[in-house]
């Protein structure tokens, strides 16, 4: 059907394409043209894959593409031109004026006008992520799966058939305390899948309607405080519901940059949303104390994401995106996408929470984390906290929800500006084992450990000052501490 | 827009919302970047509607609505148009 249309390139062009054609002589995917077409544009896997199809040849084939890179304009923006003017040449050959949609509709409107759109933008972040995924989510699918069909049925089973049969170690290693089915496998599936899946329905519902790039818009201005675009607000708030999978969608992001800072930000000041279930449990009953919570959580965000743009080097985000109108959402293709998500998911992420249990395993054999955890007890009594904190903080680590969940254990004999203590700095605390081991194939190793290496000192530094001025407070105002 | 002699073009963040110009020339910062605007179709010749300013740039491109920071629309340079079929 294509065979006879193509597109004229102009002299210049077409010259460094018929050089390129008389070259190329292996077995690719598409037509030689289109080959040569890439490689005038710098594509760098075209240019990997000619150089293994062309052996020799390929040093001469370099040489035209360097030599049209000196071109004005340079090939990638002549041949885009060419593309746009036959586009347009054609448009206008079948088509009439187009007909000008100044904003569609009122809603198109009311969703870009700030003033409706940010009231706008917060009913929808309040009913979808807060009801939908942080209610129907994060506690009723979650009570009844990992409450019922793990504690209940898969864990005990498990556990009894292991026991029997197994000798202890390897027990443990499938349904001990860091089990591979009682830690890793309910945690991937329990906890975080119906998060996760009630996200990716809320998710796709938001991208169907159209409403997703001008959330992306409205967030713009204030990402970019933080070094980022409004592109970011998708792992942003992803992160509230699993800071593993987050890290793993910074990849969407445009330079490495934004990778770095977006990824430092999940690991540092985005609660997952196991977290934020137990630290609302906690701190729920105390307004003053969650809202010193996250006032400081929040003041952490905005100046390390700050402070992370002004140091790393590089050029600033820039945001473009395409506004589509807004339109009702077909069913079927948001069930499609929700669907092909949670595979995404269940092949990419849940490798990474059975490999942690594994490692989790393997230390605790060792005797490892008994030796972690005495080292912490200096630091956390720097906080102001019980020495016993420290198994906590250090749980915390290889599982975000554990270490809150530890910290409920604890609260009766925690005053209420200690709790509120050890809630901050177990949020910026490091994240978890799983997210860490994304981190690392992501970012890379160094990268991660650094990332770690600020994050450690930082939330202790802030919960140790955290800690003294509220007892300053409290003594200047004879404060209740709970 | 009444201006008898043509003005020089200026940058799309210094025109008023509603007004109508035509791209002249992209002054991009980098290949990346420049691709990157035309791949959105901003092209020289194009006829661009500017919809809104805030909370970022909005414009209207063919039948494409477009949103922008102001770091990409500074970087094109508009002449004055007449709207279509005006």
């Amino acid at each position: 059907m294509s065979q006879g249309f193509k597109v004229d390139y102009g002299p210049t062009i077409e010259h460094s394409i018929d050089r390129l054609l008389r070259l190329l002589r292996g077995d690719y995917p598409f037509h030689h043209r289109a080959v040569a077409l890439l490689l005038l544009q710098g594509d760098q896997e075209v240019a990997n894959l000619t150089a293994q199809q062309e052996g020799p040849r390929f040093r001469q084939i370099q040489a035209i593409i360097k030599g049209a890179s000196q071109l004005s304009p340079p090939p990638a923006s002549a041949i885009a031109l060419a593309r746009h003017r036959q586009a347009q040449t054609i448009a206008r050959a079948v088509m009439g004026k187009p007909s000008v949609r100044p904003l569609g509709g009122l809603l198109d409107w009311l969703t870009l006008w700030p003033p409706t759109a940010f009231p706008i933008l917060v009913l929808v972040l309040y009913y979808g992520l807060y009801r939908f995924v942080g209610g129907f989510g994060a506690q009723v699918l979650v009570d009844f799966i990992e409450g019922r069909l793990f504690q209940g049925w898969i864990s005990p089973i498990t556990q009894e058939l292991a026991f029997r049969w197994l000798s202890p170690p390897l027990a443990g290693l499938v349904a001990g305390e860091y089990g591979i089915i009682t830690l890793g496998l309910r945690y991937a599936v329990g906890i975080i899948l119906p998060v996760v899946g009630t996200f990716f329905l809320f998710f796709s519902l938001l991208e169907d309607t159209g409403y997703l790039p001008r959330l992306a818009l409205l967030a713009d201005r204030g990402c970019k405080k933080v070094g980022l675009n409004g592109r970011a607000v998708i792992p942003l708030t992803l992160g509230l519901g699993c800071d593993t999978m987050a890290t793993v969608v910074t990849r969407t992001l445009e330079t490495t940059r934004e990778r770095i800072i977006a990824t430092f930000l999940l690991a540092l000041a985005v609660p997952c949303s196991a977290q934020l279930g137990l630290i609302v449990a906690l701190l729920g009953h105390n307004p003053g104390a969650l809202a010193i919570w996250i006032l400081v959580v929040g003041s952490i965000f905005l100046a390390a994401g700050h402070a992370a743009d002004r140091i790393l080097p590089g050029p600033k985000a820039s945001f473009h995106m395409e506004l589509p109108p807004l339109r009702l959402p077909a069913m079927g293709s948001i069930i499609m996408k929700t669907v092909a998500r949670i595979q995404w998911y269940l092949m990419e992420i849940i490798p990474v929470f059975l490999g942690t249990s594994l490692l989790l395993w393997f230390l605790d054999q060792q005797g490892f984390l008994d030796r972690i955890i005495h080292a912490l007890r200096g630091p956390v009594q720097g906080l102001g906290l019980p020495p016993e904190a420290a198994g906590i903080f250090l749980l915390g680590f290889f599982r975000r929800d554990y270490g809150a969940a530890g910290l409920y254990d604890l609260r009766g004999d925690l005053s209420m500006s200690q709790l509120t203590v050890a809630a901050t700095t177990l949020t910026l605390f490091v994240p978890c084992l799983a997210q860490a081991a994304v981190m690392v194939k992501e970012r890379g190793l160094v990268t991660a450990i650094l990332i770690i290496a600020i994050i450690v000192p930082l939330a202790f530094l802030v919960g140790f000052s955290l800690n003294h001025l509220l007892a300053l407070l409290a003594m200047i105002g004879g404060l209740g501490n709970g | 827009m009444a201006k008898e002699k043509s003005p020089p073009p200026a940058p799309l963040t210094c025109w008023p919302v509603g007004s109508w110009g035509t791209v002249v020339n992209l002054a991009a910062e980098g290949d990346a970047q420049l691709t990157k605007l035309l791949a959105l179709g901003i092209i020289p010749g194009a006829q661009i509607h500017i919809l809104r300013r805030s909370p970022c740039w909005v414009i209207q491109i063919g039948f494409t609505q477009l949103a922008l920071d102001d770091s990409l629309a500074r970087t094109i340079l508009l002449l004055p148009a007449h709207p279509p079929g005006a």
